[in-house]
C-alpha cells in the first residue's frame, strides 16, 4: 500500500497545483478572448504560437480550454478513485464508472487538443503535419483506451467476486 | 436464475430448522439463507453432499431446473 499512498501524493500534489491554475487560466481566456488584438501577447499553448486574432482563433483557444478542464477533471476522478483504493474498496461501481469515464475525457480531450492544433495550423500557418511516433496526441489516446479497458476489467473482476462471495 | 432452491421444502419435509441444518453442516446461519432464498451463485460440492446427508436426500430434491426465467 506504500505505492498506492505515493501515487496518491503525487496527484494530490498535481491537484493543488492545477487547482491554483484553473481561476488564473480562466481569468487569461476571459481576457484574451475580449481583447481585440492578441499579436501583443506571447501566446504558446502546447507549442502552437497564437499570433493572429480572429473569431476563430478565439474558438480554438476556447476548444484547448474545454480539453485542459477535461484533463483536470480526469484528475479529479482519478484521485477519486484512489481515494476508494485506500478504503480498500476496489472492485466498487464508482470506480468502474470512474475509469471508464476517465478514458472517454481522455480521448475528447486528445481529439480536441490535436483537432485544434491541425486546423490552427491549417488556417494560419498554412502548413498541415502529420507527426508519427511518439507523440503526447497517440500517448493520452492510448492511456484513453487503456483506462476504457481497465473499466472493462474491472467490471469482469467485479462479478467474478460477487460469485466467489455467494458461492456457498 | 433457472435453478431452483427447494431447501426450504425439504426441511420443512424433515422437521428441521435453518439454524440446526447451518450448524451440522459447518456454515453459518446467513449463507444458509443466502442458499434458500436463491440468492446463491453457486454451490460446492462439500456443501451439498453436507445438506444431502444431513437432510437424507438426493440433490435433485435439494435443486430443480425451471425453464421459466
Amino acid at each position: 500500500m506504500r505505492k498506492l499512498n505515493i501515487l496518491k501524493s503525487i496527484i494530490d500534489i498535481f491537484w493543488i497545483f492545477s487547482m491554483i491554475s484553473i481561476p488564473i487560466i480562466i481569468f487569461l481566456f476571459g481576457f484574451v478572448f475580449f481583447i481585440e488584438d492578441l499579436s501583443a501577447f506571447n501566446i504558446k499553448i502546447n507549442g502552437l504560437k497564437i499570433e493572429t486574432t480572429t473569431i476563430v482563433t478565439k474558438v480554438i483557444l476556447a476548444v484547448m480550454l474545454v480539453s485542459y478542464l477535461l484533463l483536470i477533471y480526469c484528475l479529479y476522478l482519478f484521485k477519486k478513485s484512489l481515494r476508494y483504493f485506500q478504503k480498500l474498496k476496489i472492485f466498487d461501481d464508482l470506480v468502474i464508472d470512474n475509469f471508464n469515464r476517465i478514458g472517454v475525457f481522455l480521448i475528447i480531450s486528445s481529439i480536441l487538443t490535436v483537432g485544434s492544433s491541425i486546423v490552427y495550423n491549417a488556417l494560419y500557418q498554412k502548413k498541415l503535419s502529420l507527426e508519427i511516433g511518439f507523440s503526447p496526441f497517440i500517448l493520452m489516446l492510448s492511456l484513453g483506451f487503456f483506462f476504457m479497458v481497465l473499466s472493462e476489467i474491472f467490471k469482469i473482476s467485479k462479478n467474478m467476486k460477487e460469485e466467489n462471495e455467494l458461492t456457498i | 436464475m433457472p435453478i431452483i432452491v427447494n431447501l426450504d421444502v425439504m426441511l420443512a419435509v424433515r422437521k428441521m430448522r435453518s439454524k440446526d441444518l447451518a450448524e451440522k453442516i459447518g456454515i453459518t446461519p446467513v449463507n444458509l439463507s443466502i442458499l434458500k432464498s436463491g440468492k446463491a451463485k453457486a454451490i460446492r460440492f462439500s456443501t451439498l453432499e453436507a445438506i444431502c446427508r444431513e437432510l437424507n436426500c438426493q440433490p435433485a430434491d435439494i435443486l430443480e431446473f425451471s425453464s421459466e426465467e
